[in-house]
């Protein structure tokens, strides 16, 4: 019975009840990003303990992380990293009430947005450059 | 919210905001710092790894991020769990991971880099 009561009652607006704006994305994309950071520190962990543990442990490590899966998924780190960096400058720019005009603040959003983006890209540019892969 | 009413949790709560917004600024630079150690170092052999990693300031750098990093994380993975984990059980089981999760990865890293530079 309980439960019924609470069916027929209002629920507060949630997520698909809203119109898209780009402050609200990036708002969801920062914490998701975050949380995938949070994970990603293991990588971060066993890259440090495959070298303190001697060439065998690297050689392994290497081997994962160049595998095409372990590429993608560095390739997604490295995105939510720089994402993430650009996505919270804006938080703190906030906290000091700089960019808060609703154009202002949609502006930052998307420059971190593309800005993330292109960052990644090019650090992987760079990267396969440093290879001679590309 | 039980907590909130009292004296502590309000100033833990400035804390970790404070602390937040501190470890996002060291952040900026520490990051970049490590994305590009990183790239110095994709593809590398071993010997070049240990090198790079063994030299003092990029250990001490090294060390730094991983600290940064553990701080600003604990309180971002707090935030997520207080949003979407209720019940009294499950909410205080997600807050003990975090910080079992932080620890550990912060000591680890630690620990492991230390171990690069000291050769103990």
């Amino acid at each position: 019975m309980a439960e019924t009561r609470q069916a027929a009652r209002p629920l507060s607006p949630h997520l698909q009840i809203y119109r898209f704006t780009i402050t609200m994305a990036m708002s969801i994309i920062h914490r998701i990003t975050g949380v995938g950071l949070y994970a990603g520190t293991l990588l971060l962990a066993a890259w440090l303990v495959s070298v303190a543990m001697g060439p065998d442990a690297y050689a392994s490590f290497q081997s994962i992380a160049g595998s095409w899966l372990g590429q993608l998924i560095l390739f997604g780190f490295t995105w939510a990293l720089l994402h993430h960096l650009f996505s919270g400058i804006r938080y703190l720019m906030w906290d000091n009430i700089r960019a808060f005009e609703l154009r202002q603040a949609d502006f930052i959003s998307w420059g971190a947005a593309v800005l993330g983006f292109v960052a990644a890209i090019i650090v992987w540019v760079v990267a396969f450059k440093l290879r001679g892969v590309l | 919210m039980a907590g909130s009413a009292s004296k502590g949790a309000v100033k833990s709560a400035t804390r970790a905001f404070s602390i937040q917004r501190k470890s996002a600024l060291a952040l900026i630079p520490l990051a970049l710092f490590l994305i590009a150690l990183i790239l110095a170092l994709s593809g590398t052999d071993y010997e070049t790894a240990r090198h790079y990693l063994g030299n003092p300031i990029v250990s001490i750098l090294v060390i730094l991020t991983i600290l940064a990093t553990v701080a600003h994380m604990r309180i971002g993975m707090n935030e997520v769990i207080e949003d979407y984990v209720h019940g009294s059980f499950l909410h205080v089981l997600a807050k003990t991971a975090n910080i079992l999760f932080c620890v550990a990865v912060g000591l680890g890293s630690i620990y492991a880099a230390l171990k690069i530079l000291i050769g103990f």
